[in-house]
């Protein structure tokens, strides 16, 4: 079993590849990277750890979404006000779906959770007077951020906004890797091996991937509430199931085997599709195609492209094995 | 108002029928791979675009029939046995997102052959017009295709009941171990099962293109209306999914008359309802 | 120790991104003094999904007239895809500002991705000469950075119904199957408005999703009511769909009648025995008879061995009024050109135009088409007769733009 860095330590990592990324990239790209990590980090808790394959996390990411949105375009509400009932919204939203699928295995919970995602995808299609239907819910606002003794910041401000981004990643970031590590996530992770052993040494294996589930709602909610305030528009687009492909794509781009696996994993995907989007209109050829090739060759992500090449170069390993 | 349901109970059950065929290609698909095909709709796509490719080539209706069943289904069976088939042994995920890709790199090819402008097909002269009930128009073309699926799901049906072949590809579905140990090429089986239900799909937007055109969304529309026939009529069984496409065509045309915008809503509500009161479906066993 | 392990990979990886990062910004383009640029952000896939590459072919014809430059700058134009969705819109539009300094852009295709496109252009105060069917670009969310080239709903309603009115003067009942989306819901609006004014009946209505693939249903309810019209607001490839669809019913008795339907490049897509005698109000026509369009179509024929559309015309024609602006204005500086704009009167291909300087819509005609018999057409481009035209503008009292004039 391998022993666990601190998570101090892995939060201080992240921190530092979330100030290291608007150097090396225009900042609206960083920005979405990070968003899109946090999703795809809610995502991996799912599907990586506990094994729950799910491929409807588009839905509580539109959700929340929808709801950060609809607050910051319609009323006065602070920032906190609206991020905190994105994640609600997100999370009673994973609650309800998470309690009609989970009792289901394998496939059968994969299709309902796609279903489910579908279903929620028609509602806010339909429910146009809330939602702006097909078109989006747009005007959305960033509301300036009163800090007491500090002043206000202005979120309109790219800089300022990314830092906000950078902020509720390495939060989330820190949680998720806390979860993952604290008995929920053994829990979880037996579970993912052998539910049924794991249930008969007695522990409820229901509950822990309902509370994961919504754990995951919640921070996809979070990463939806910011999407929706980076271009001040919420599109439709966001809450469907192409959506949830790209969470778990973007969980096995990267590599399922460590956490920082979701987080190259939405680099990866926010890169190529920025790129890619303004050479060639038919873009997603290539993504279908990249996404073939690591299925079939590199089934590790690109993390395992890193392990690969660092063998090749012969740089020697730090000592295997566990003490 | 009878006369206005009465029409679009015709309409659904002709959009049914087509409902129906696509997600029983889904079904012998998924019997045999235990993974939901998620090019399923890319096929369906190629088959309505090979359809009218073929016709603007100067074939005739039927023969282009024949190519829009054809062409998916050797696609198909490409897919499995290059793609599918490798990751047979690792967890199902891995096959999953490498239909996922399949389906991408289908539908984009469809737009560099036959770009991004949708496309139409007149049907034949002698399906062309309608029938005047009286109290409503029935056009000829519906009638056509209902009849069309429905001899086509007669043929498959009597292929799995009643040949050598069908009784392996059930075998093969039931216990796959088993038939292995008896003889049977179970990997064959796979990939002709897999090309059986692309070519159904294919056929399928053959049949749609004088009716709804070729369009480029049209494989991802089918494909998640196809799962929700699968999940409604149960994923164990093979022939769930024709029951349940026909009663899906009905309840959104039917409700499309009530509630026009939310018509494919209650799809998936009815999706929903029927997990909660029977949750293997309506044909399906625990 | 694993430790070790882990700072290792975090070295890899902090390098692995900041390569992927190095590599993108090399590719933004330097803003220079000398060059102009121009956006052309419009629609390569979709409903609209043919019309990216032609609203881009009409702006190179705007550019060839004057070697490609106004005063004394190279102008560049940045083809962008905006998918016909808002979202992907807004994003293509604020990536150009941020990456190619981009202050004018145009192409819209769809009202929604156009007005969504207005509150960006608003926000970061670039100039943008939007197309589209929605009254609210010069109504209720009108904009001192934003520009109507189509012409309003009101004249297009108008200009149909009037033509109707006078030639089938028995047919007064009408039903409407509408696209549910801010373009269609303005036809219809209008429809209300200008049926009232003429005393016409709406004996109902359907809306009907973007991307609908099933008018069926929709044919056989309008049916059921026996109008003697059916008026399709609706649009792109639906409007197809929708028309090959009624064809299937055989129904002689009903006219169809398209008054924001169909452009020359659907008309292509069905088969003149499909469209023959179908009544069309269209925003651009190849033989309106006006010297520049003379010379644009002659051009655009020559060119592209094709006929140019409501896309071509839109292209080229707002980007030639954007540039004559400029070259008024003498200055490509936006708050200078959009005062230019306010109130100019200048030659376009519809004639001498204007642009009304508090709602900033093109004050221009509109075109009602009668499709053709297949045995009249003189060759395949021929394929209708414009029968009538009117600018009857907005009645004033229905606008809801609130800037003061």
């Amino acid at each position: 079993m391998q022993r666990r860095s601190s998570t101090y330590l892995m939060s201080a990592v992240a921190a530092a590849v979330a100030v290291a990324a608007p150097f090396c990239m225009p900042i609206n790209i960083a920005t979405e990277i990070l968003i899109f990590g946090v999703f795809a980090l809610a995502t991996y808790l799912l599907v990586s750890v506990a094994g729950l394959y799910s491929f409807g996390q588009a839905a509580f990411f539109g959700v929340g979404g929808y709801v950060a949105g609809y607050v910051f375009a319609h009323t006065a509400l602070p920032l906190a006000a609206g991020l905190a009932l994105a994640a609600a919204g997100a999370a009673l939203a994973a609650l309800v779906v998470g309690m009609m699928s989970i009792k289901r295995t394998g496939i059968y919970f994969m299709m309902l959770t796609f279903a489910f995602n579908q279903m929620i995808y028609y509602l806010a299609y339909t429910w146009r007077d809330v939602t702006g239907g097909e078109d989006g819910l747009g005007s959305i606002k960033r509301p300036d951020i009163e800090i007491p003794g500090l002043g206000t910041v202005d979120l309109s401000n790219h800089v300022n906004f990314y830092i906000l981004a950078a902020v509720v990643f390495v939060a989330v970031f820190a949680a998720l890797y806390q979860m993952m590590h604290s008995p929920l996530g053994l829990v979880l992770n037996a579970a993912r091996q052998n539910a049924r052993r794991t249930a008969s040494l007695g522990y409820s294996v229901y509950r822990a991937q309902l509370l994961a589930f919504v754990v995951a709602g919640a921070a996809s909610g979070v990463a939806g509430a910011l999407f929706a305030m980076l271009y001040r528009i919420m599109p439709i687009d966001a809450i469907a199931w192409t959506n949830s492909g790209n969470a778990v794509f973007m969980v096995i781009i990267g590599g399922m085997s460590s956490i920082f696996g979701p987080v190259i994993g939405a680099a990866v995907f926010i890169w190529l599709q920025g790129f890619f989007s303004l050479i060639w209109a038919r873009w997603p050829l290539l993504f279908g195609i990249f996404i073939i090739l690591v299925v079939l060759f590199l089934k590790g992500g690109v993390i395992e492209l890193f392990d690969r090449a660092r063998h090749l170069i012969g740089r020697r390993a730090a000592q295997r094995g566990a003490p | 108002m009878t006369s206005l349901l009465a029409a679009q109970l015709l309409n659904g059950l002709a959009i049914g029928m087509i409902y129906a065929l696509t997600a029983f290609g889904l079904s012998i698909i998924k019997g045999l791979l235990n993974v939901p095909n998620f090019a399923h709709g890319a096929f369906y796509a190629l088959g309505a675009y090979v359809c009218y490719g073929a016709m603007q080539a100067g074939l005739s209706f039927a023969p282009a029939l024949c190519a829009a069943f054809l062409v998916p289904a050797l696609a198909g069976a490409a897919v499995e046995r290059l793609g599918v088939a490798r990751l047979m042994s690792g967890p199902y995920l891995y096959q999953l997102l490498f239909l996922f890709g399949t389906a991408l790199v289908l539908e984009q090819v469809i737009i560099l052959v036959w770009g991004t402008v949708g496309l139409s097909a007149a049907a034949p002269d002698w399906l062309q017009g309608a029938f005047d009930l009286g109290f409503t128009y029935l056009p000829k073309y519906l009638v056509f295709n209902g009849v069309m699926a429905a001899l086509t799901i007669a043929a498959v049906w009597l292929l799995i009941e009643r040949t050598r072949l069908g009784s392996q590809i059930r075998a093969g579905i039931d216990k796959r171990e088993m038939a292995q140990c008896l003889g049977i090429d179970v990997r064959r089986l796979v990939t002709a099962g897999f090309a059986l239900g692309a070519g159904l799909a294919g056929l399928s937007g053959g049949l749609v293109l004088p009716l709804l055109g070729a369009s480029t969304t049209m494989g991802s529309d089918m494909l998640s209306i196809a799962f929700v026939v699968l999940v409604i009529g149960g994923l164990g069984s093979l022939y769930g999914a024709l029951a349940a496409g026909v009663l899906v065509g009905i309840v959104q045309s039917v409700s499309s008359v009530f509630v026009p915008s939310a018509s494919t809503v209650l799809i998936y509500v009815a999706m929903v309802a029927t997990i909660m009161i029977r949750p293997q479906g309506l044909f399906g066993e625990r | 120790m694993i430790r070790d392990k882990k700072i290792d990979r975090r070295t890899i990886l902090k390098a692995g991104v900041a390569a992927l990062g190095s590599s993108l910004s090399g590719l933004s383009w330097a803003a220079q003094d000398d060059i102009l640029n121009l956006g052309i952000i419009s629609q390569q896939t979709g409903t609209f999904a043919y019309a990216g590459e032609i609203v881009y072919k009409g702006a190179q014809l705007a550019l060839e007239e004057r070697d490609g430059k106004v005063l004394g700058k190279k102008i560049n134009l940045l083809a962008r895809d905006d998918e016909g969705k808002p979202a992907v819109g807004v994003r293509r539009v604020t990536e150009a500002i941020a990456s190619d300094n981009m202050r004018f852009f145009l192409g819209n295709f769809s009202s929604a991705v156009g007005l969504a496109e207005l509150e960006v252009a608003r926000q970061e105060r670039v100039l943008q000469y939007a197309a589209g069917g929605s009254e609210d670009f010069t109504g209720a969310r009108c904009s001192p950075y934003t520009f109507q080239w189509s012409a309003h709903p009101y004249t297009a309603l108008r200009a149909t119904l009037d033509y109707v009115h006078k030639t089938l003067p028995d047919k007064k009942k009408i039903y409407t199957i509408t696209a549910d989306y801010a373009f269609g819901q303005s036809l219809l609006h209008y429809t209300q408005v200008v049926a009232k004014e003429l005393g016409m009946e709406l004996a109902g209505n359907d809306n009907h999703p973007s991307g609908e693939r099933q008018f069926t249903q929709y044919f056989t309810k309008a049916l059921s009511t026996r109008p003697d019209i059916i008026l399709l607001l609706t649009a792109g490839a639906d409007a197809v769909t929708a028309v090959r669809q009624f064809n299937s019913f055989g129904v002689k008795t009903v006219s169809l009648v398209g008054p924001w339907t169909l452009e020359v490049e659907q008309m292509r897509e069905l088969s003149p025995a499909m469209l023959s005698g179908m009544i069309l109000g269209l925003n651009y026509y190849q033989d309106i008879d006006t010297p520049v369009n003379k010379s644009f179509v002659e051009r655009y024929l020559k060119a592209n061995k094709s006929m140019p559309s409501y896309a071509a015309a839109y292209g080229y024609d707002s980007t030639r009024t954007l540039l004559l602006a400029m070259e008024k204005a003498k200055s490509v500086e936006v708050e200078a050109v959009i005062k230019t704009l306010e109130g100019m009167q200048f030659d376009s291909i519809f004639g001498p135009t204007r642009i009304d300087p508090r709602t900033h819509q093109t004050i221009r005609p509109y075109y009602v088409v009668q499709c053709k018999k297949p045995d009249a057409m003189k060759n395949e481009f021929d394929m209708a007769t414009i029968v009538a035209h009117s600018d009857e503008q907005q009645p004033p009292a229905l606008n809801e733009c609130k800037r003061p004039a």
